[in-house]
This record gives C-alpha cells, sequence and structure tokens, in this order.
C-alpha cells in the first residue's frame, strides 16, 4: 500500500509537464467515442528456480496460472464534442446593393469531436454598432436564411436543410448563409450589415432528421457507458463565427450653378437680372459610390423662369422642352416643374458625373 | 443435514487443493485503471487525485497500476511484468514506475526489449534512431528482488488516448 501511495505522488510530480505537453499536440477526432479500450499485463516468475506458468492480470485480480484466463482491464471512449465554425470563400464582407435579394455568406463547420454529430444552426442580425474586423454595423438585412450545402460548395436549390445531419469526425461541411438588403432605402453605401452564424453539436442517432442539442454528463461517472464531455472552445457546445455585408452604393451629389447669358437691353455684355433675360442652368449629378447610379431623373421646379431651347446632357442628349412641350420621354415642363430623364436612361458610373444643362427666360 | 453438508464443503476444498498447482498461482496479479482528476481546495490550491477512470476522451490520460501479490508460501523470483499498449493508447514519456524494476520496452510488438535509452527502431533513412513514446508497443518490468510470501510488488504507468 505504500508504494501504491509512493507511485501515486510520483505520477502527481508528473502531470503538470506532461498536460503542457497534450496541449500542444495538435489532435485530430481521435479513437471513436464508445471504443471499449483493454489492456491486460502478464506476469512471468519462478519459484526456486523453476519456472512458473504465465499468469495475467484481472480488474479484481487473478490467481489462476495460464494465457487466456486473464480478464482484460477496460474503459470505454467517451464522447468528446468539439468542432469548429469559421468563415470560409470569400473572406472578408459580402458586397451587397441596396434592395439585392439572397446574397450569402459562406462558412465551414468541422467535426473535430470523435463521434457522428448533427448540428444545429442559427444565424440572427448582429446588434448595430457592433464590430466585426472593424466593420461596424449600421443595418439589418431581412429574411435570413441557413443553408446546409449539398456537397459541392455551392449556393444551389439542393441545399435545403437549416441543420447538419451525421458529420463524421474529421468530416468538414460547407454552411451558406442568404440574406436580402431590404427595404432597399435602409441600405446606403458604406452601410455594415453584421451577421453571425450560431452552430450547437446534436444528437446523430437518428439519420435524416435533426437530433436534440446533446447536454454535457455532469452525474456519476459510469465506466462502461459513453457519456459526453464539452471539448468545443468554451466548452459550451456552442461555436460561432460573424462575419457581414458592405453595401456597395451610388452616392450622388448634385450641384446647380447659373450664369446669366443675355438681357434684352444689353445683349451679352453686362447682363442684368431683368425680365426677359436668359440664364443658363448647370445641373451637375457625380456620384462618388461605389455602383453606377442609373435611370436618374432630376426635377426642377421652376418660379418666375420658363424653360427655351434644348436641354441638353453632356453625354450628347437633348431634346426641347419648353412651355409647350408636354411629351416626357426625355424632358417634360409641367405645373412649373421642369422633369429630366424618365425614359431617358440616364447613368452616372461610380466616380463618374452627368451634366445636364438648360436655359431659362426670367419671366 | 447440516453436518453433511459441511462435510462435503470440506471435501470439496481438499479437492480443491491437490490441485494448487493448476488453479492457484503464487501471485495474484490485479490492473486498475484510473484517470487523474484536479481538486481545488477552499483556499484555491490545485492538487490531483486518481479516480475511476470513467469519463475518458482523446487526448485524455489514465493511469494503469498492476500490483503483484505473493498469495503463496514461498518467495517468487525473477518476476517479469509485460503489458503491451492498448492500440488506442501512446505511452507518457517518463510515466513508467516500479520500485526495485528495470524498466524496458520493446518497438517491436514484443519479441524485443532494451531500456529507453538504449531502445532504437529503423529511421527514413535506413539507420536507426532512438525509440520514441509512440514507437513503444510494450512495457514491462524486471524485478531485481524476490518477493516473498505475503508481500506484494507494483507497476505503473500511464498513457494518453490517441
Amino acid at each position: 500500500m505504500k508504494l501504491a501511495i509512493e507511485a501515486m505522488r510520483r505520477l502527481s510530480g508528473l502531470a503538470v509537464p506532461l498536460l503542457l505537453l497534450s496541449a500542444q499536440q495538435a489532435l485530430a477526432a481521435g479513437t471513436l467515442a464508445g471504443t471499449t479500450v483493454e489492456n491486460l499485463a502478464e506476469v512471468n516468475y519462478q519459484v526456486g528456480g523453476v519456472d512458473q506458468e504465465v499468469i495475467e492480470s484481472s480488474p479484481t485480480g487473478n490467481s489462476t496460472p495460464g494465457a487466456g484466463l486473464g480478464v482484460t482491464t477496460d474503459f470505454v471512449v467517451d464522447n468528446r464534442v468539439d468542432f469548429t465554425l469559421v468563415e470560409s470563400g470569400d473572406l472578408g464582407h459580402a458586397t451587397v446593393t441596396p434592395g439585392e435579394l439572397d446574397e450569402f455568406l459562406q462558412f465551414q463547420l468541422t467535426n473535430t469531436g470523435n463521434a457522428t454529430q448533427d448540428f444545429l444552426l442559427t444565424a440572427l442580425n448582429l446588434a448595430l454598432g457592433s464590430d466585426v474586423d472593424g466593420n461596424i454595423d449600421t443595418d439589418q438585412m431581412a429574411n435570413i436564411e441557413v443553408l446546409v450545402d449539398d456537397g459541392d460548395d455551392v449556393l444551389d436549390a439542393g441545399d435545403v436543410d437549416n441543420w447538419v445531419d451525421e458529420l463524421a469526425p474529421d468530416a468538414q461541411i460547407t454552411i451558406f448563409v442568404r440574406a436580402d438588403a431590404t427595404p432597399a432605402v435602409d441600405f446606403l453605401a458604406g452601410d455594415v450589415a453584421n451577421i453571425e452564424l450560431q452552430a450547437v453539436a446534436a444528437s446523430a442517432a437518428d439519420p435524416g432528421n435533426p437530433g436534440t442539442a446533446v447536454t454535457e454528463d455532469n452525474g456519476p461517472d459510469v465506466i462502461d457507458a459513453v457519456q459526453i464531455v464539452f471539448g468545443d472552445a468554451g466548452e459550451d457546445n456552442l461555436e460561432s463565427a460573424q462575419d457581414g455585408y458592405i453595401v456597395s452604393s451610388a452616392s450622388l451629389t448634385v450641384t446647380k450653378e447659373s450664369l446669366l447669358i443675355a438681357d434684352p437691353f444689353n445683349g451679352g455684355t453686362n447682363p442684368k437680372h431683368i425680365p426677359g433675360a436668359v440664364v443658363q442652368y448647370t445641373i451637375t449629378v457625380a456620384n462618388a459610390g461605389t455602383e453606377a447610379a442609373t435611370n436618374v431623373v432630376l426635377t426642377d421646379p421652376l418660379t418666375d423662369v420658363l424653360p427655351i431651347g434644348n436641354v441638353t446632357t453632356d453625354n450628347g442628349a437633348a431634346d426641347s422642352c419648353t412651355v409647350s412641350d408636354a411629351d416626357a420621354d426625355f424632358c417634360g415642363f409641367t405645373g412649373g416643374t421642369l422633369t429630366i430623364g424618365p425614359s431617358a436612361s440616364l447613368d452616372v458610373p461610380a466616380g463618374g458625373q452627368l451634366t445636364v444643362t438648360f436655359q431659362v427666360e426670367i419671366q | 443435514m447440516k453436518t453433511l453438508l459441511n462435510a462435503v464443503l470440506v471435501l470439496a476444498a481438499i479437492a480443491g487443493a491437490t490441485h494448487a498447482h493448476a488453479q492457484q498461482g503464487h501471485l495474484n496479479v490485479t490492473t486498475i485503471v484510473q484517470k487523474e482528476e484536479v481538486v481545488v481546495d477552499e483556499n484555491g490550491q490545485q492538487s490531483t487525485r486518481l479516480v475511476a477512470a470513467a469519463k475518458v476522451v482523446p487526448g485524455d490520460q489514465v493511469v494503469y497500476t498492476v500490483t503483484f501479490a505473493n498469495v503463496s508460501d514461498e518467495a517468487a523470483d525473477n518476476i517479469v511484468i509485460t503489458n503491451p499498449l492498448p492500440a488506442e493508447m501512446t505511452y507518457v514519456e517518463g510515466s513508467a514506475f516500479g520500485p526495485g524494476a528495470e524498466i524496458e520496452f520493446s518497438a517491436d510488438g514484443g519479441k524485443s526489449f532494451a531500456a529507453r535509452e538504449k531502445l532504437t527502431v529503423p529511421d527514413e533513412q535506413g539507420g536507426q534512431r532512438q525509440a520514441r513514446a509512440e514507437d513503444y508497443t510494450h512495457i514491462r518490468w524486471v524485478m531485481r528482488e524476490q518477493v516473498r510470501a505475503g508481500s506484494q510488488g507494483v507497476a505503473q504507468f500511464r498513457a494518453r488516448l490517441n
């Protein structure tokens, strides 16, 4: 007995460095849960110089000589629930344009535990102000959905489940999170919507159906049963990964300048703002955003002036848009408001600008 | 009736005794497996204790303890305890322990044994290198002294679940 105590003391002294050693090793999933690990010692000896038959060990003590007459000392390998969830595919925030539907993020779930598990998945908007990789949340995505890849790493019609069925130890699977940038008016250039995907390991006992989340066995230890031990980060059976969207959009700045051209008395020389004088307006639409602005429509309520001649743009479009011109294909003038562009497909490219010029006569 | 039963039992005991050499060896050999548990007392001091190896997951270490008690009335000489490492386990370097024993290892399935520093295995270049813990297949304890009647010895090692 004294020997045994001494043995324990010695082994205890080894504990700290040995534990450090094991932490440094990158373990794969390891021995499968449910495996019975057997051990049997054998003792050979002599009595009075005569060889005796071997005696094998047993958990409770064996003194019957003979090979095969011992009993193995066993334990059953328990279920270490361990898994990782990381962003995958195109790293960094995905770009989304206002109103865009079904824009997706990609994640990878790896079962680093030693048993096949189901995984339950949840995706959610992070709070306004949350910071993911320096991107501060300003917007909330709509209709967030989790879709588990069917094996081709491409988001397609085969990806229907929002949970993972029967993921084997060391196996990994791609998870997509899909969301809509709606309503469009909420999404301005440079806005950020951060998303978190959460995974929880569940029982794999029922293939084809999602299992229930596993819970740690904190009760009495049972030698022969497979018990569940949480080995994931935080030991809480919850792993999460964060990603998000950055809004890519047009960012328009509109400026309007006026230039007095002539008056009826002085002509073009030092003209005065008097009735009958002609003023040229130049409206500049500059796009500082990262997306082209398309189908731009300009409206300009005119008071005390009437348009004369053509409205021209710097991309060559021109149309008459005088008082009598009521058509609205390029521009129209009704109710005192000049409208330019309803069907003119005026575009302002990202980083570019559009200039519209027209003249009015002071009434 | 009771007397008769007792007589039968005595006869049975005598019959057992006559076969003592076939049925009963001189040593009683026990192997137990335990796990180290860290205990923190009310002062925050950490200590470890060995408990039943009930909850073991990959990466965990267990302690195997072989006890051999001489249950005969004769001394046992030249005792050699051999323990194959379970296939799922890796020996923890430096952990084998046995008072009064030379500890040797095998890296060839138990065919040959040598002390830790003398055991070699083929290396990738066709030469030999010193065996490492993950190469070991067996451990054995060669007792230097006899174990007298009524005494016992112990052999112990630690292994990590792969």
